[in-house]
């Protein structure tokens, strides 16, 4: 039986009954010759490479492209549930199942605004589809009733941690004295340090505390046993940066709910105590310049 | 040759022991520590690499005659992120909390030394059913020591299991504190370090 031989001085094939000594064309001694494979393609060849690694790219392209459409809805739906879940454990409804979340959500949560900074409100818009990142230029609320059967705004925050974002949500009475629940997450804080502010110890520190103190959102987080006022909530020990992010989120977080808040004085949600302008402080008021005393509580005496 | 030869039954069992790719070859380590603070994490991890190191064998040994030289690690990797890619999207789909809890561990599954190891060594040069039972036997011989790891550090660093609390009040009362370094990714080199040397004392040809 005739075998195929390769020459690699001059490149040939030729066929020959066995392992010639030379090659019969170019005179090629036999350490040239080397036989060919007779079964299969050179899978070495650069175009069996290049159409080898198009064909596998295109297919499992097609292949991963189909798999993530088709679990596309189950993913949102998780990922969804996920949130309303962290939205119920700010009004105290903890270690929920997964199957009960949306109607405890629902049951819980009686209207929904999204705020302008201007304190606008967005027509139509539900607060559930503002996404985290965009809090500071919408702000979403959610009117609702705690665990305790009391009426709460909950108050979506986001901040930074040590190693990432965090976020979370803090629910407070509808004039802004007091805190409700809170509830945090973090992206990707230390394990066992950081990540503890997770956790519902942390979290439940914040319930009754008062958020304002002279006008102004006073709730934060400091380090823990340095804690001087009700507003000063002990952080986690070793986890100094990561507390501090959650006391900066709760801090600014909030201060600016509440001046949107204040700036839409006229939309129908119930406010914080705002500083309402004085008429003293006004020119066109009547005891304006008037010597003091002729003020009293802001307003003139006699009016 | 049968479906369990001698052969066979080697590659399937050999990693759960003497081969182990954790404590005897010394492989997938970092994922090891990154996912075995809690006992869930560290099962579905386990698992997700048994069946990944499965099927990407299988795969590569059904198709190993046709894949260029030159480009076959390529090959291998393209074949284990697509595998991997669809189990990080099966689990968010089905199992969102442990997808949570995984994070990105699922994707570093694809640089795990784990699988490159076994496909460049077995799965290139070895039929598709004993490919699949390396692939078994090396997964299942990582998820062994990742539950082993797991189970005590949440036991120890938390006082649970699976989430669910096993060390009585009883004790917390008498002043038992749950050591919080075992949360710490340091403290499973230090476990892993003890199996390994539970494991070299036990077989003495290791050693």
């Amino acid at each position: 039986m005739a075998k195929k031989f390769i020459c690699s001085q001059c490149g040939q094939t030729f066929e020959a009954a066995s392992m010639p000594d030379k090659c019969p064309i170019c005179g090629a001694d036999a350490s040239h010759i080397s036989p060919v494979k007779s079964k299969g393609i050179n899978t070495n060849g650069n175009v069996y490479t290049i159409c080898y690694a198009a064909v596998m790219v295109v297919l499992v392209a097609f292949l991963l492209a189909y798999v993530s459409s088709a679990l596309k809805p189950a993913q949102d739906a998780n990922v969804a549930i996920d949130k309303k879940k962290q939205i119920l454990a700010s009004l105290n409804v903890r270690g929920i199942a997964k199957s009960d979340v949306e109607a405890k959500y629902n049951e819980l949560i009686q209207e929904t605004y999204v705020l302008t900074p201007d304190g606008q409100e967005i027509e139509g818009a539900d607060a559930f589809d503002v996404e985290t990142k965009e809090i500071g230029e919408k702000f979403p609320i959610y009117l609702a009733k705690t665990a305790e059967g009391e009426d709460a705004y909950v108050l979506p925050l986001k901040g930074r941690g040590l190693w990432g974002g965090l976020w979370g949500y803090v629910a407070v009475t509808l004039d802004f004295e007091k805190v409700l629940g809170a509830y945090f997450d973090h992206e990707s804080e230390t394990a066992g340090l950081g990540a503890l502010i997770k956790e519902e110890k942390f979290q439940s520190q914040f319930i009754d505390r008062p958020v304002m103190a002279d006008g102004k959102v006073a709730l934060t987080v400091v380090k823990k046993g340095s804690s001087e006022a009700e507003t000063q909530i002990d952080g986690v020990t070793g986890a100094t940066l990561t507390s501090k992010g959650v006391g900066e989120m709760v801090l600014t977080g909030i201060q600016q709910y509440v001046d949107a808040f204040c700036k839409g004085i006229d939309n129908a949600l119930a406010q914080p105590q705002c500083e309402a302008e004085k008429c003293c402080d006004k020119p066109e008021c009547a005891c304006a310049g008037q010597e003091a005393g002729a003020c009293q509580e802001g307003n003139c005496g006699e009016e | 040759m049968s479906m369990f030869s001698k052969a066979n039954k080697e590659a399937l069992t050999s990693p759960l022991n003497l081969n182990n790719p954790v404590v005897v070859q010394v492989l997938g380590i970092c994922s090891a520590l990154a996912v075995t603070a809690q006992l869930e994490p560290a099962i579905v991890m386990g698992l997700s690499v048994t069946i990944i190191t499965a099927f990407s064998n299988l795969i590569i040994s059904l198709i190993r005659k046709t894949i260029p030289n030159r480009i076959r690690i390529i090959v291998q990797l393209v074949v284990v992120a697509a595998l991997v890619t669809i189990v990080s999207q099966v689990l968010k789909a089905f199992a969102y909390d442990v997808s949570v809890q995984l994070s990105v561990y699922v994707g570093l599954i694809i640089t795990n030394c784990i699988l490159m190891g076994r496909l460049e060594a077995f799965a290139m040069m070895n039929k598709p059913w004993p490919s699949f039972l390396d692939g078994i036997g090396n997964g299942i011989g990582y998820a062994i020591i990742l539950i082993i790891v797991g189970f005590f550090r949440e036991l120890l660093g938390a006082g649970t299991l699976l989430g669910f609390q096993v060390v009585p009040q009883w004790c917390y009362d008498h002043g038992y504190v749950n050591n919080g370094m075992m949360t710490m990714p340091a403290m499973s080199l230090i476990l892993v370090g003890c199996v390994i040397w539970a494991h070299r004392a036990y077989n003495k040809d290791l050693q």
